[in-house]
């Protein structure tokens, strides 16, 4: 392989990618914009007296005080899909980490499935949820005992603003990067090992030229 | 920002050496990245050694702009490797760059208990008192005589401007891409196909010592610990040898005593791997080369093979025993290895193979004899039997080693190559036999009775693994880019290596609990002791010596505040634990039972200048409240500052003059330290809240 194809397949593996990558934000973005259309996700400020707890009691309209180390604030059977959750809380004491868990189905909470919160400039805590249908949410607000919460919103769905779709993690950063070079290597091998192999060559050659003849005829 | 340019200048300052070297010396690009830093490391260590740190630091740079006005005006006479057609080049300064903004942006602080326990307070000792740390006067009770290869490169990124923790980690993260540069030196952007595979699976060894899913989080590139890169530059030095003999630029070679010496100033256990990979190398000389092919600049044959093996040894032995000359002008103890029997290296290494042999005739083997042999066979049965990296045991991580080099024995067309990979095979896990029997000694006569625990056992272990792999995915690289039967099937096989090696890492280790995407949440408490910290630094002098007092504490907050509070000396103070007079009862908790006027007339004579109430309880309220001011009443919980002051009238001229009488420090728990008790302590002296709001707020 000369050094321009090299560059060609180098370059429009990348160019692939990260089309694909933005196409499948676009293609986000337009089904949440069906979903809170149709009422299928629904902005919805979650009422706080209906939270399963666990370590945490409620101690007013909107505080709460937590009385041991595992507190937990938990909706049991969400069962739809949900984008993001916004925690509009204030803590007396440092909180420690804030985070939450999710399940897909009926089942225990797993570590590999745990989202950590992003504080917000007014204050308050968001978590941006993965896509599809979660059953279970659980968010841990702190793993420390005798901390008085004032907890003023728990909204799921609030609204998202387009380019909020286009900002990626460090996760699909990296995948996009590593996993997309791999790739174009691999990709780079088989023409090379294609190359090497004049039967296979021929065959593969005649093959591509029927395809451009037949095109070629549909097209003429 | 402006940490980010200070930490920059530094890091083009290394790009400039690489450089030079590569365009007037004719070094490789790949090999370059990986010398310079190990030269700068000895370079760096030298200077220490003789208290010149800070101007060794100003001829660096001075050397670095002789090198850029060099390179100016020379550069229509220059040769070398074109820059920018080398993989590895570019992956140095793009991933560099790259990583430094990352870092600049995030800020990461430290994490782990032996970062604050040595090796990020020793950076920060250093570079605060452009000192090695071993020369600085310093709260801790004993001498830090650990090598000092990292303090002192951290020390080179933080010159300019103050110290950041992430600056340190930004050059130990620069070490170890560049020991990925040296595995893809040989590669040219032809073969970009080879290099990002190869260079992937380099990329991924830092996270060696992860067996499982994670789910706490997993430093490696934000760590200061000095095993893996150890182990990576040991890999990287064999990496740097393959590309040096397979390139035949064979005068390279010299630059390999500096990468050796580097393994060697890494931690105590770098010596015996950098004499691992000098033996692999020498064997490779000895049998891939022919004598007459054999030339590096005037010398040929057989004597050029005899010197450049002997510069191999002697580069690590010069740099061990200058070491230990200088720790030897310290008053240290010169050379031995501490611990339980205290022995030196060669006293280690005889005492352990006649237990091995079974010859019991000193004391020392006798008294070791039981505790050999459970160690020994502990040590054998987890090689075979525990999961202790990321390819899972050791025997699976063997058998690894032993397929990647087995399909490139027999893939390849060049039968020197096929030798080569064989003796790798054969004297790489000869000399992990080495290296485990030396780490089982080690266990048997430094460590303790948890010796027999096996304790930190993968990050000792990890450090050859990770060499070990290097060194294989070298080869393999360099077998691949020569061309091999089938199709280049090796090509294919590095990328799903490469492939394989992605996916148990990313199945292994959360994205959000690593480098990639850790939320900021990760160092809240290292934020918060630092801002703790800073409050407590604006208010006393920056010469104030401050006595710590944390109830319960295990250590680790006494060496937390030691690393925060710099280069305000915290106390030993006992290192931290629980205080509390002999007539309080505490039950069976352990406790230093030490008297109110033995604390006041500590505090007196260790000239301490503050007390730093971390953590009170009752225990320690009952014992000592009639020293403070306030009775400890404005201790609500939080960190609370106290001024040590003496009572009007009262005035200490000399230790000498106080009055009193001397007594050998109180139980067993506390050190035997002779400390003066004077009668009614609350008469002469007494502490003073600083505070009045908690001081974080």
């Amino acid at each position: 392989m000369n050094k321009k194809t090299a560059l060609k397949l180098f370059a429009s593996c990348y160019i692939i990618v990260a089309m694909f990558l933005v196409a499948s934000s676009l293609f986000a973005f337009l089904q949440d914009s069906i979903y809170f259309f149709t009422g299928k996700i629904k902005y919805t400020d979650y009422p706080l007296h209906s939270l399963i707890t666990n370590d945490i009691e409620l101690t007013g309209a909107d505080t709460f005080v937590t009385v041991g180390v595992d507190s937990q604030l938990i909706i049991k059977n969400y069962d739809a899909p949900a984008t993001t959750l916004i925690l509009d809380m204030k803590y007396d004491k440092y909180p420690g980490e804030v985070n939450l868990y999710y399940t897909r189905k009926e089942g225990d909470y797993s570590v590999q499935d745990k989202v950590y919160a992003t504080q917000r400039n007014d204050g308050s805590y968001a978590f941006a949820l993965p896509r599809g249908r979660l059953h279970d949410i659980r968010v841990d607000p702190t793993c420390f005992k005798d901390i008085n919460i004032e907890l003023e919103h728990f909204i799921i769905n609030p609204k998202i603003s387009f380019l909020n779709y286009f900002t990626y993690s460090g996760d699909t950063i990296f995948n996009y990067f590593v996993v997309t070079g791999l790739f174009a290597a691999f990709i780079a091998w088989c023409i090379s090992a294609v190359n090497a192999c004049p039967k296979l060559k021929s065959k593969l050659d005649k093959i591509i030229f029927s395809i451009k003849r037949k095109l070629g005829k549909h097209n003429g | 920002m402006i940490a980010f340019l200070e930490t920059f200048i530094s890091f083009i300052g290394i790009i400039v050496l690489c450089v030079f070297a590569i365009r007037v010396f004719k070094v490789s690009c790949g090999i370059a990245p990986i010398a310079v830093l190990s030269a700068s490391m000895i370079y760096f260590t030298v200077m220490g050694c003789f208290n010149v740190l800070r101007i060794g630091g100003y001829i660096y740079f001075a050397i670095c702009l002789a090198a850029i006005v060099y390179l100016i005006i020379t550069r229509h006479k220059q040769c070398g490797e074109p820059l920018f057609t080398s993989p590895a080049f570019i992956l140095f300064c793009v991933l560099g760059t790259v990583l430094l903004v990352y870092f600049a942006v995030r800020k990461p602080l430290l994490f782990g208990w032996d970062e604050y326990s040595f090796w990020g307070t020793a950076a920060r000792l250093t570079s605060e008192n452009n000192m090695l740390y071993s020369n600085v006067e310093f709260g801790w009770p004993w001498a830090a005589t650990q090598k000092p290869g990292f303090a002192v490169l951290s020390y080179l990124f933080n010159f300019f401007g103050t110290f950041a923790p992430f600056r340190m980690y930004f050059a130990y993260d620069l070490l170890m891409i560049s020991t990925a540069c040296a595995v893809i030196g040989s590669l040219s952007i032809k073969k970009w196909h080879i290099a990002i595979p190869i260079s992937l699976i380099a990329l991924i060894m830092p996270y060696m010592g992860v067996y499982t899913r994670q789910i706490f989080f997993t430093p490696a590139y934000l760590s200061s610990y000095a095993d893996i890169p150890m182990g990576l530059l040991m890999g990287g030095a064999l990496a740097a040898y393959y590309h040096i003999v397979n390139s035949r630029k064979l005068t390279q070679l010299w630059a390999l005593g500096a990468v050796l010496g580097a393994v060697t100033l890494c931690k105590d256990t770098g010596l015996p791997l950098a004499f691992i990979a000098a033996g692999i190398m020498v064997v490779d000389i000895i049998f891939c080369h022919k004598n007459k092919d054999f030339t590096l600049g005037k010398l040929k044959g057989i004597g050029a093979k005899i010197s450049v093996s002997i510069s191999f040894f002697a580069v690590p032995v010069l740099c061990f025993i200058g070491w230990s000359r200088y720790l030897g002008t310290l008053g240290v103890a010169q050379g031995n290895l501490g611990g339980e029997s205290n022995l030196s290296p060669v006293g280690l290494l005889v005492n352990g193979i006649k237990l091995m042999l079974g010859i019991n005739d000193t004391e020392i083997t006798a008294q070791y004899s039981e505790k050999f042999s459970t160690v020994f066979s502990t040590m054998i049965s987890s090689f075979a039997k525990d999961k202790i990296c990321l390819f899972g045991s050791g025997l699976t991580l063997f058998c690894f080693v032993a397929i990647l080099l087995l399909c490139s024995a027999v893939l390849t067309k060049d039968n020197t190559l096929r030798k080569r990979c064989v003796l790798y095979g054969v004297f790489s896990a000869l000399g992990f036999i080495a290296y485990y029997t030396f780490i089982g000694f080690t266990y048997v006569f430094i460590f303790k009775k948890d010796g027999v625990n096996l304790p930190d056992y993968n990050r000792y272990v990890g450090s050859y693994y990770a060499a070990m792999i290097i060194g294989a995915i070298a080869l393999l690289a360099i077998v691949a880019a020569n061309g091999t039967r089938l199709y280049d099937f090796l090509t294919c096989i590095c990328i799903l290596t490469a492939g394989g090696t992605l996916f148990i890492f990313s199945f292994y280790v959360p994205k959000y609990l690593s480098i990639i995407d850790y939320p900021a949440v990760i160092y809240s408490d290292s934020a918060l002791l630092e801002k703790q910290c800073d409050t407590i630094k604006d208010v006393v002098d920056k010469d104030a010596r401050i006595f710590f007092v944390s109830q319960n504490d295990n250590g680790r907050q006494w060496f937390e505040y030691s690393y925060a509070l710099l280069p305000n000396i915290l106390d030993y103070s006992w290192g931290g634990g629980r205080f509390s007079a002999p007539s309080v009862d505490v039950g069976d908790k352990p406790s230093f039972k030490i008297s109110k006027d033995q604390l006041a007339a500590y505090l007196v004579e260790s000239e301490c200048d503050y007390l730093l109430a971390q953590n009170l309880d009752d225990y320690f309220i009952d014992s000592y409240k009639t020293l403070f001011s306030d009775g400890c009443a404005t201790y609500t919980g939080e960190p609370q500052l106290y001024k040590i002051e003496l009572r009007d009238g009262y005035n200490i001229v000399s230790k000498d003059n106080i009055d009193g009488e001397m007594l050998q420090g109180g139980s067993d728990l506390v050190p035997q330290k002779q400390i003066r008790v004077m009668p009614q302590s609350e008469q002469y002296l007494q502490l003073i809240p600083v505070f009045t709001e908690a001081i974080y707020e």
